[in-house]
């Protein structure tokens, strides 16, 4: 897993500083409890963007050079909740530290992911940033078709509660366009988000790291 | 025609193959429900049933996957009307093929929602929408319920019990695991097989997820553990995406081939997403001639959590934790009246770091709704645990509640002689599944002799084998009596124990703590004692795994009698990080923590006082210097308003100044809450208690809720009363408790634009309700301008600010 530390800082509001020593320690070991139980698992599937097309002004924007996408879905399971839950039970300062770890751990596997697209594409096609559900104008109500099409129900266990909100709750559904020229890299998430009073918002010397 | 049940036994079957994959290719659009084309389009429906009936094909699967009423309902039909066209295409399929000995096999797929906790579908919901479709399929003329594609076993229980309580018709039930060998909600296969067999499902099987290559560890595993005939059913192999369309790769002979490998140990073959007629019919040319298994029969008990199973073989013991019961516990008394489940959760993680396999809960308290509480404590501890439970309880209802929640195979603990006792809890066992304690005592009281107790015993057996409960299900429990009170007690479990299990063939449980009841040291006699029992052949020893004499003993019994593989398990309990790490004698009484006595008082805020442990969050430091300040006579008030209340001001100002953040914050909470725990130990009661004045709720349709167990922490921390109604909780329960409680300030949070409507419509039914409580929200989503557009009293940007508006309303 080996994760970042100053991205475990930034989801837990803590920007341009190290954590405390015993929240280090909290990361450290929320790490290898994941890493014992958890399975995270992941699918994609190429397909035409006239599925999404005319639901959302910014995401038409954001694929206008694309035709095709792959949509994609990444979760930590339910083991990863369960977890949570545990942590709580225990302390919610090591819970709160644990959530900020799986919120870096599925960033990373988000891009570990967008990594492969990229080395499965034909010449000419480059991919965009992944959008989800819920950015800019592309409302909630996409994730029902979202997790159909990629049958993310039966080969993730990943579900919609009747509010729309996903479960298990660790988990990414996304949109990567495939492009006809190069499009920004994938890892400046934040920039493109209009929320600009975000707590959690990458600053610039976040995104330009190398993973 | 002959039972299905039979005929399975006396010669090879085939299920049918893919129906999805066909349905599409017959031009199913993408997105539509296909089991409504059973009703739009029978034809198509029906010439896939025919092409697998002329394929050789005997049992055909309705096209019902995903036939429950959320689902069907949209498309303007009914769940039965569904079921009974899926059921009459079959059937029509038969005539057109000329079949006359084929079965149908109603299919029932997952909902696709997760249960609770962890999703929002409720258990009892997923029983009544399981239970609409498997009513049809009998009342429609099915002949079995083919219940599959399940990844979760909560949700496969559910089904389980739903086609228990609505038809009579045999029971298959199937599961999809991927390419980690584990279900997608945790749970390995052999817990599959301790739950499905404890509900007494007549076949278990493997399909869809995977090709017969990769399936092939898995159901193996299946195969080792299970005593009833096994079904598979693998797709053509890896779906593979080609062209935006799902594709699999694995040809007819291919599919074949790789299947006849595994037939020896699968009585009922079929196909799942990807194979074809073609693929069945090859599968049945190279198959048919083979012997069908021979399933046999496994004496282990075998009894599991959501995730794993733990196995009673009669020769290697098992560690029941037996912390949770609240008798003689004051601690665990209180916390199960507070409904404290955290308390609770806390003893169970101690048990399980300390080595136990299994957990007892009993929560039996005078005045306590039993059956609830009991239900709350088992679904609570399932939540985060994955070690089994023992269900421990002499009230019927209250192990029913329990029992049906139980996400697994539970042990029963316990029935006993009387005939009252048989009545009610033989039939819970035989419904749900369950390891049971056998206790030897019946209307006479307990027998004097081994012979009185084994004659009971033997009663117990007699009656749960007419029932159809297996006696590899039962531990005899030969009841430990104090040494104390006759000289013979000990020797007369040991010998009831050593008997049932050679004469009856059954597994042993003992409570082996009540040996000493009444005697000095009772840890060296615990100890012995329960060497002997072990020696004498206890399979489930019911202890405290936090006593370091008793663990000691359990690990030299597994390593002196070959348990234990090179010693490793022993080895590893006594070095660093295992539980009896330190402990230079197993029965050395661990040293008691020295209470931190400085020489000379340090001045306020310096290290070693009771606002530098708070400061830093150091939890333990902050108890004990609040017990040494108390019980040096300070006044408890001083305590707080001079060291706690600066503390807390002082890390909490630090937050928001940005110099030290969100863990420290929560860490200085939690010692502080730990500190004032303590002290009001010293308070009159008056004092200390008091109605809840702030109520917390996630809002209806959000299930996320850490944040708002965050501003829990922190609002306790500041001796805030808080009473937590939890998460996705209904605007009409917070009005209704917050009208009978009479709470002044109510915290309200939501995380997703998707549930700020509910947190409207909690505000709008609090203010028509004509109640006076200031509204205080916050969430990831709320805004201080939506806050005002709902009429919310104070917007929370961040935990604090809960805080100061709580100090604000309420004082303090």
């Amino acid at each position: 897993m080996n994760l970042d530390p100053r991205e475990i800082a930034r989801y837990l509001g803590i920007r341009g500083k190290p954590l405390d020593p015993q929240g280090a320690a909290w990361a450290d070991q929320c790490q290898r409890e994941l890493a014992q139980t958890v399975t995270p698992r992941h699918l994609g599937r190429r397909l035409p963007l006239t599925l999404f097309q005319g639901q959302s002004r910014d995401l038409d924007h954001h694929l206008r050079h694309c035709r095709e996408g792959i949509l994609y879905a990444v979760t930590l399971g339910p083991e990863a909740d369960r977890l949570l839950r545990r942590w709580s039970a225990q302390s919610m300062a090591k819970a709160a530290v644990g959530q900020a770890v799986c919120a870096a751990w599925l960033d990373d596997l988000c891009a570990a992911y967008c990594a492969t697209l990229e080395q499965d594409l034909a010449p000419g096609e480059y991919l965009t940033p992944p959008y989800s559900p819920g950015y800019g104008d592309w409302d909630l109500g996409a994730q029902p078709l979202v997790l159909d099409l990629l049958q993310a129900p039966k080969r993730l266990g990943l579900t919609l509660t009747a509010g729309g909100m996903l479960v298990p709750e660790k988990s990414v559904t996304a949109l990567v366009g495939i492009s006809d020229r190069p499009e920004e890299a994938c890892r400046q998430k934040c920039m493109r988000c209009t929320k600009t009073d975000c707590p959690f918002r990458a600053g610039p010397a976040e995104v330009l790291r190398e993973p | 025609m002959k039972p299905l049940l039979t005929a399975i036994r006396e010669g090879r079957l085939y299920l049918d193959g893919g129906m999805g994959s066909m349905l599409q290719a017959a031009g199913l659009p993408e997105g539509r429900l296909p089991d409504v084309w059973g009703v739009e389009n029978p034809q198509a429906v029906q010439a896939i049933h025919r092409a697998y009936l002329e394929a050789g094909c005997r049992l055909i699967t309705t096209n019902t996957f995903g036939t429950t009423a959320p689902k069907v309902e949209p498309y303007g039909c009914t769940v039965a009307q569904v079921m009974s066209a899926a059921v009459a295409n079959v059937r029509a399929a038969m005539d057109q093929a000329g079949v006359t000995d084929a079965y149908v096999c109603a299919d029932i797929g997952p909902t696709g929602k997760l249960l609770r906790p962890y999703g929002d579908l409720d258990f009892e919901e997923a029983v009544a929408r399981f239970a609409a479709p498997i009513r049809a399929a009998e009342e429609a003329g099915a002949d079995c319920i083919l219940i599959e594609t399940m990844s979760d076993l909560y949700e496969m229980k559910a089904a389980v019990v739903a086609a228990k309580e609505n038809c009579s018709l045999p029971i298959l039930a199937s599961l999809i695991f991927d390419g980690s060998g584990k279900l997608l909600t945790g749970g390995s296969p052999r817990a599959a097989v301790a739950l499905l067999e404890g509900l007494g499902v007549d076949v278990i099987g493997l399909n869809c997820g995977l090709g017969p290559r990769e399936m092939a560890p898995v159901f193996r595993q299946l195969w080792e553990a299970a005593s009833v005939p096994l079904l598979l059913q693998p797709n053509a192999g890896l779906p593979r995406s080609e062209g935006g369309k799902t594709v699999y790769d694995v040809t007819p002979a291919d599919y074949a081939a790789q299947m006849a490998e595994l037939a020896p140990m699968a009585t009922l073959l079929g196909g799942c997403c990807g194979t074809t007629p073609a693929h069945l019919a090859a599968l049945i040319q190279a198959t048919k001639d083979l012997p069908l298994p021979e399933v046999t029969w496994k004496d282990t008990l075998l009894i599991s959590s959501y995730c794993q199973a733990v196995a009673l073989d009669g020769h290697d013991p098992v560690i029941i934790g037996e912390r949770i019961n609240p008798t003689g516990k004051k601690k665990l008394q209180a916390a199960l009246r507070a409904g404290d489940m955290d308390y609770v959760l806390n003893e169970a993680f101690q048990q399980e770091e300390a080595g136990a396999h299994i957990l007892d809960v009993n929560v039996g308290l005078p005045g306590l709704d039993e059956p609830a509480v009991l239900t709350q404590t088992v679904e609570a501890l399932q939540a985060v645990t994955g070690l089994p439970l023992q269900l421990d309880t002499s009230n019927p209802e209250a192990m029913e509640a329990a029992l049906r929640r139980y996400n697994g195979k539970p042990l029963i603990n316990s029935v006993n002689g009387k005939e009252e006792s048989l009545a009610a809890i033989l039939p819970l066992v035989k419904k749900y599944g369950g390891g049971l304690v056998c206790l030897t005592l019946d209307d006479d009281g307990i027998p004097a002799d081994a012979e009185g107790r084994l004659a009971i015993a033997e009663k117990i057996v007699r009656r749960a084998e007419a029932m159809g409960i297996p006696r590899r299900e039962l531990l005899i429990d030969g009841l430990t009596m104090p040494v104390s009170a006759g000289g013979e007690n000990a020797k007369v479990t040991l010998e009831t124990l050593r008997r049932a299990k050679a004469e009856l063939g059954v597994k042993t449980a003992l409570g082996v703590s009540n040996v000493s009841f009444g005697l000095p040291k009772r840890e060296v006699l615990n100890q012995n004692f329960f060497t002997m029992a072990l020696q004498a052949g206890l399979d489930g020893a019911i202890i405290n795994p936090k006593s370091g004499a008793m663990l000691g003993a359990y690990h030299a019994y597994r390593a002196l009698m070959g348990l234990d593989e090179q010693c490793g398990a022993y080895m590893a309990a006594f070095q660093e990080g295992g539980p009896l790490a330190g402990t230079a004698a197993p029965a050395a009484p661990a040293a008691p923590a020295p209470a931190p006595q400085p020489a000379a008082a340090p001045a306020a805020g310096e290290e070693g006082t009771l606002q530098h442990s708070v400061c830093k969050g150091l939890k333990e430091a902050a108890a004990a210097q609040a017990k040494a300040l108390a019980e040096g006579g300070r006044d408890i008030l001083d305590i707080i308003n001079g060291e706690l209340v600066p503390a807390l001001d002082q890390v909490g100002k630090g937050f928001e100044q940005g110099t030290l953040f969100l863990p420290q914050l929560l860490m200085s909470a939690e010692a502080a809450k730990g500190a004032f725990q303590v002290l009001q130990g010293y308070l009159p009661a008056g004092e200390s208690q008091g109605e809840p004045q702030i109520l917390l709720a996630t809002v209806q349709g959000d299930i996320h809720d850490i944040g708002k167990n965050i501003v829990k922490v922190l609002l306790e921390s500041y001796r805030f009363r808080v009473l937590d109604l939890g998460k996705d909780v209904p605007p009409e329960t917070i009005v209704a408790t917050a009208r009978e409680r009479e709470i002044p300030l109510v915290g309200l949070s939501a995380l997703m634009t998707t549930t700020a409507p509910a947190m409207a419509e909690t505000i709008r039914q609090l203010r028509a309700a004509g109640l006076e409580c200031k509204v205080v929200v916050g969430g990831a989503v709320i805004t201080g301008d939506y806050a005002a557009s709902i009429g919310a009293d104070r917007y929370a940007p961040d935990a604090m600010a809960t805080v100061h508006y709580a100090q604000e309303v309420l004082g303090g």
